[in-house]
């Protein structure tokens, strides 16, 4: 019975249900909304982080490239060994291959609980008697015994004993062995097994489930002018051997002349240019044995982006990209027979060193497609494929897995996001449950006058209840389903279908569950409460206090409350850098950190201070006294001032909830604004300017771009040159010496085009910095980073050597003018800077690497007409490397910031305007619903249907003021502390926009509300009849 | 009018209700001293400061009948105006509207249900399912 009276009840009076179902659509619509949005943001992480990776795992072969030494091992006797009992240990070393063993070292120690007989150690049949303790394992480093040089096809036998202290089972592994030798870098310990070949390697590899490519890369260092044509190049040269497959995996190795093609070389531009050779003619490669190689000339690349090729296998500069210009790619098989065999030679000639022994490795490529678009589970993914690749030929070289190493940021940069994105869809989700619990206050009190007829036909206060939870359960369910959908079509507009639909289906329907119950429960909780509070007012009988009945936050003073928390923990956060968080970057490895659970802060400033600011309104309309002397005898004055002087806690609550609705808009339409500013800001920090310009490989000197008149195109308005490369100078103080990176640039441009952020200048302003270099040509700026090391400071000086490794290469001395953070255009970091013209003058021939440029107009459109213009220059545009700001973040995809937070606001900042809208309307109809009986009395007394309009539009009118002028400043304050919980995902402090398009559309909407809705409601009292007084109540 | 319910604004005083319908007749000369005169008459003089819901069912038609009468109108419509009231409280009503019937020569037309009532009126109409069953003039009310 009571469900038929509840559905009739929700049916018959539709407006009603609406109104109350608008706040539950809503929060469901969100909650889901953000639950959607961040499915589909993870499950394209995966992709957006791998995208840039163009190798996904190296296999760094350890072989060694000369030398084919082995050590068998045996100990007698061996088994069940008893204290006492004495060990023979017998190491044979072998020499198998057609060339010497230089520098053979053998360690050997036996584990704990056998002890070494000292003395016992003899080494090819002459006793070592003479040394202290175990010669095969010598004081804290465990140094081996160095056997001297191995003839080829040689053996040498090593004997020690040992005597056993505690009970064991005695074997080989008893005595942990191993050897190296000048040849053989990484020890190989005892009885190993026989290494696979690359032949055997690369066909297991291939085979591999998962593996779509594996492919064999080969690089040597030569040294400076191993590469001739008649003449030599400048500077050291390397050597690559890849086939043709490989290339066409890597789309970072541009052929742009000929091909490639074996028994021939492919070289670099720049050594094109430098030996003035081209397709069709020849090369000669000098080898560290002093052999030669010549090959024809197939074809000319730019290998400058390559970045699989030039990162850094070292430990010290892993993944650093050091660019070698004078560079040649040869076929494998050339590579096998000619230059290894070349490296051999001179590693094991008497007295030779190699110090960059050439690397092998095998590049592999993993099937992308089949990774889950969600980083953590790829992660798991990849790791699985690296321990099946690794297990090929187990213990026998190691793995570079650069594809887990970038999900791994990736997950944790997704786990981060997915609290982060959480808690900003928060405020949003506490909005639409208020709302909800207003809606239901109102429409609580609007449903007073049945109840009493319930309660007056027997209906006891559980009857009500049930009836209560019936009606919540009826609504909320009606709002569950088209807040299901509405959540779906919202997120889907706002990051698209498509990336939605990478989304597992599990994991939407998982989303979409835990949105309708966590939805369900926040706004059927409110909207229950209200409506048991609003039955036990009434059955107390306490209806002449209804209206005056101040709620519970206000008796109990927690808006004070809540503004004394937040003030306290934001001072003590303040005084202890708390708002300091970790950048990210996928570059070093480092995932975002951020102090999320600050983001109480921005909620607690957001609700504390819109109750108070309602508080305030309230005591202000109720101390209100405009009384002119004959106010009652104007109608319209006197319901006005009456109505909101008694009635204040009334139009409080709506402006409260208002208050909440525009602080909410206004502070996420400041932190979009602030977000968006922060990232256009750092994207051209790191790209040094609006345009970066970095010009081809010369084909000929005479192409080198020195004058920037070359990009005199409209819209650019100044230009800089700049000479930058990665380790390519020497800086020496008096206390030690390091490699660095040099920028030489001219410090009157750069000040005009690169963003100098005053804060990374500790000493002084950037003006007075790049002064001090402008004005003298010996100055030079370190990073405070590089003077820390060097142990130098201001006023020091230092020797400098410049065009480090190349035949020009000079020392000079200079003195540190100032000290620096960092320099906007040097991602890799610049550990000096120098005027370009000092730079010029000590190496001539050096041509600017790169060109910063600044436009006249910013904006996304002016830059890609410019990137345009610039690759239109004749003979010149179409070798431009332009990068702008709208490019820079795509190189850094899987750091936090590329991620789509302006999304997520937008999306919540579309339901902050509908609910604006809804609260008004609730508000608005609410009053008609509450107020109907006074409209009509007023019109049956005679009141104007036009006076009855004003006094509806001043109580809106007067609402939307106070919600404004409460939501704005709090809208502010809550965006602050947004932009300061989130500051680690900027590079630069984020500026504090106030976006007032935005601010005014906000407003907008919601005073174009209160006008609709409040002209709807007066033509709904103007057509209300006088006789409904009449109808019994 | 005066209706079964009393029909005041919650939000307005008693005195305040009573000047609405001066303000919005624009008979507002002298509409304080009248106010607190009718109000006086009513035996409601120290209530007038009261809020409907601060004040007893009697007193707030009592309130309705003075914001009925208070503009001297020429008709006096009253829809079961003691449908709401106990006996005593009716009987007053009742006098009040007769009083001022008689102070201000307006007509007075009671719809009642109630015979006592009905009877103390100078004209009855009895109606049945629309229609005029009986009507009758006496010379003496009660």
């Amino acid at each position: 019975m009571f469900t038929r009276y509840v559905l009739a009840d929700l049916v018959r009076n539709p407006r009603r249900t609406l109104s109350t179902a608008v706040g539950v659509l809503l929060g469901i619509g969100l909650f889901c909304g953000v639950l959607f949005f961040v499915d589909g943001l993870s499950a394209s992480m995966t992709q957006r982080a791998v995208a840039p990776l163009p190798i996904d795992m190296q296999r760094i072969l350890t072989e060694p490239i000369a030398a084919d030494l082995r050590m068998n091992l045996t100990v007698t006797p061996a088994g069940p060994a008893k204290p006492g009992d004495r060990i023979a240990v017998r190491m044979e070393m072998l020499n198998q291959g057609a060339l010497p063993a230089n520098e053979v070292t053998v360690r050997s120690a036996p584990i704990a609980g056998i002890e070494f007989d000292v003395g016992s150690a003899v080494a090819g049949g002459r006793s070592l008697a003479a040394t202290a303790g175990n010669p095969f394992s010598v004081g804290l480093t465990k140094a081996g015994l160095n056997v001297g040089t191995m003839p080829p096809r040689s053996a040498l036998v090593l004997t020690y004993q040992a005597t056993v202290s505690k009970a064991q089972d005695i074997g080989a592994q008893s005595f942990p062995s191993a050897f190296s030798s000048r040849e053989v870098f990484y020890p190989v310990d005892a009885n190993s097994d026989e290494k696979t070949g690359l032949a055997d390697l690369l066909g297991k590899i291939r085979a591999v489930d998962g593996v779509t490519f594996a492919e064999p890369l080969f690089l040597a260092d030569l040294a400076p002018g191993a590469l001739s044509a008649g003449k030599a190049v400048d500077g050291p040269v390397r050597v690559f051997g890849f086939d043709a497959p490989y290339a066409s995996h890597d789309r970072t190795v541009e052929i742009v002349e000929g091909s490639q093609r074996a028994g021939a070389a492919v070289i670099s531009a720049e050594a094109a240019a430098s030996l003035a050779v081209g397709v069709g003619g020849s090369v000669a490669i000098g080898l560290p044995d002093g052999s030669r190689i010549d090959l024809p000339v197939s074809g000319i690349a730019d290998l400058s982006r390559a970045r699989a090729l030039f990162s850094s296998r070292r430990g010290a500069d892993l993944e650093t990209f050091i660019y070698v210009p004078n560079t040649v790619v040869i076929d494998t098989t050339t590579f096998t027979d000619m230059v290894l065999p070349a490296f051999a030679r001179a590693t094991t000639g008497r007295g030779e060193r190699v110090k960059s022994p050439p690397v092998r490795e095998i590049d592999i490529g993993i099937a992308r497609d089949l990774l889950d678009a969600e980083p953590g589970a790829a992660l798991e993914q990849t790791q699985r494929l690296a321990r099946i690749i690794s297990a090929v030929a187990e213990k026998q070289d190691f793995l570079l897995d650069n594809i887990s190493n970038t999900l791994a940021v990736a997950r944790d940069d997704a786990s981060v996001a997915k609290h982060m994105f959480v808690f900003l869809g928060v405020p949003g989700a506490m909005l639409a449950a208020m709302l909800a619990a207003y809606a239901g206050v109102v429409l609580g009190s609007a449903q007073r006058r049945e109840r009493a007829t319930l309660r007056i036909r027997g209906a006891s206060r559980k009857n009500l209840l049930s009836m209560l939870a019936l009606r919540v359960s009826g609504i909320t369910g009606f709002g569950a389903l088209i807040g299901l959908s509405l959540g779906y079509a919202s997120a889907a507009t706002v990051i698209g279908h498509a990336t939605l639909m990478r989304a597992e289906t599990v994991t939407l329907v998982g989303s979409a569950l835990l949105g309708v119950a966590m939805g369900l429960l926040a706004t059927g909780a409110a909207l229950y409460l209200s409506g048991r509070r609003s039955i036990d007012q009434e059955i107390n009988e306490d209806r002449a206090l209804l209206w005056m009945r101040p709620p519970l936050w206000r008796r109990y003073g927690l808006d004070f409350a809540g503004i004394a928390v937040v003030a306290v923990i934001t001072a003590v956060v303040a005084a202890r850098s708390g708002f300091q968080g970790t950048p990210g970057s996928v570059y070093v490895g480092r995932a975002v950190q951020l102090p999320l659970g600050l983001l109480v802060l921005p909620i607690g400033a957001w609700v504390a201070g819109c109750f108070l600011g309602g508080r305030t309104f309230a005591l202000f309309l109720e101390r209100w006294r405009p009384a002119p002397a004959n106010l009652n005898d104007r109608p319209l004055a006197l319901l006005y001032w009456m109505s909101v002087k008694r009635r204040s806690w009334s139009l409080a609550d709506a402006a409260v909830i208002l208050a909440l609705i525009v602080a909410l808009g206004a502070g996420l339409a400041v932190f979009t604004a602030s977000y968006d500013g922060a990232k256009i800001a750092d994207a051209r920090y790191v790209t040094g300017s609006d345009v970066r310009i970095t010009p081809g490989p010369a084909r000929e000197p005479s192409d080198r771009i020195k004058d920037t008149a070359a990009f005199a195109v409209d819209g650019i308005v100044a230009v800089a040159p700049v000479i930058y490369g990665v380790h390519n100078m020497v800086l020496r103080s008096k206390r030690t010496s390091e490699v660095a990176n040099v920028a030489a640039l001219d410090p009157a441009t750069y000040g005009q085009v690169a963003p100098l952020d005053a804060a990374a200048f500790p000493n002084g302003s950037p003006a007075a910095a790049l002064g001090m270099i402008a004005g003298r040509g010996d100055a030079i700026l370190l990073s405070r980073h590089m003077a820390k090391f060097l142990e130098a400071k201001t006023g020091d000086r230092l020797r400098v050597l410049l065009a480090r490794g190349t035949a020009q290469q000079v020392e000079i001395e200079m003195e540190i003018a100032g000290l620096y953070e960092r320099l906007p255009g040097f991602p890799d970091g610049a550990d000096a800077l120098m005027n370009i013209e000092r730079f010029e003058q000590m190496v001539p021939s050096t041509a600017p690497t790169f060109f910063l440029a600044k436009a006249g107009d910013g904006s996304d459109s002016a830059l890609a007409s410019l990137t345009v213009a610039l690759r239109n220059i004749p003979a010149l545009g179409a070798d431009l490397h332009i990068e702008t700001r709208l490019t820079a973040l795509a190189k850094d995809q899987s750091s936090l910031a590329a991620l789509n937070i302006g999304g997520l606001l937008k999306l919540d900042y579309g339901y902050v305007l509908a609910m604006g809208t809804v609260t008004i309307a609730i508000f608005v109809f609410g009053l008609l619903l509450q107020r109907r009986r006074e409209y009509v009395t007023l019109r049956a007394l005679g009141m104007a249907p036009g006076l009855i309009r004003t006094f509806i539009g001043a109580e809106v009118a007067t609402v939307v003021l106070a919600g404004c002028a409460v939501g704005m400043p709090v809208g502010l304050v809550m965006a602050w502390f947004l932009i300061n919980v989130l500051r680690p995902l900027f590079v630069l402090a984020p500026p504090f926009v106030a976006p007032f398009g935005s601010l005014g559309t906000l407003v907008g909407c919601i005073v174009g509300s209160a006008l609709i809705t409040s002209l709807a409601a007066s033509s709904l009292v103007n057509q209300l009849a006088a006789t409904e007084l009449l109808r019994d109540e | 009018m005066v209706y079964q319910a009393d029909n005041l604004l919650p939000f307005l005083t008693a005195s305040e209700n009573i000047r609405l319908q001066l303000a919005l007749c624009g008979d507002v000369e002298d509409a304080a001293a009248r106010t607190a005169g009718l109000l006086e008459s009513l035996g409601m003089a120290a209530l007038g400061a009261r809020l409907p819901d601060q004040l007893s069912g009697g007193q707030r038609q009592r309130v309705a009948v003075a914001r009925a009468i208070v503009h001297r109108p020429s008709v006096i419509l009253a829809d079961e105006p003691t449908g709401a009231l106990d006996t005593q409280n009716a009987a007053a009503v009742i006098a009040l509207l007769r009083a001022a019937q008689q102070s201000i020569g307006a007509t007075l037309v009671v719809v009642t249900h109630d015979a006592t009532t009905a009877n103390s009126m100078a004209r009855r109409v009895t109606l049945r399912q629309g229609k005029i069953v009986t009507d009758s003039e006496v010379d003496h009310v009660h």
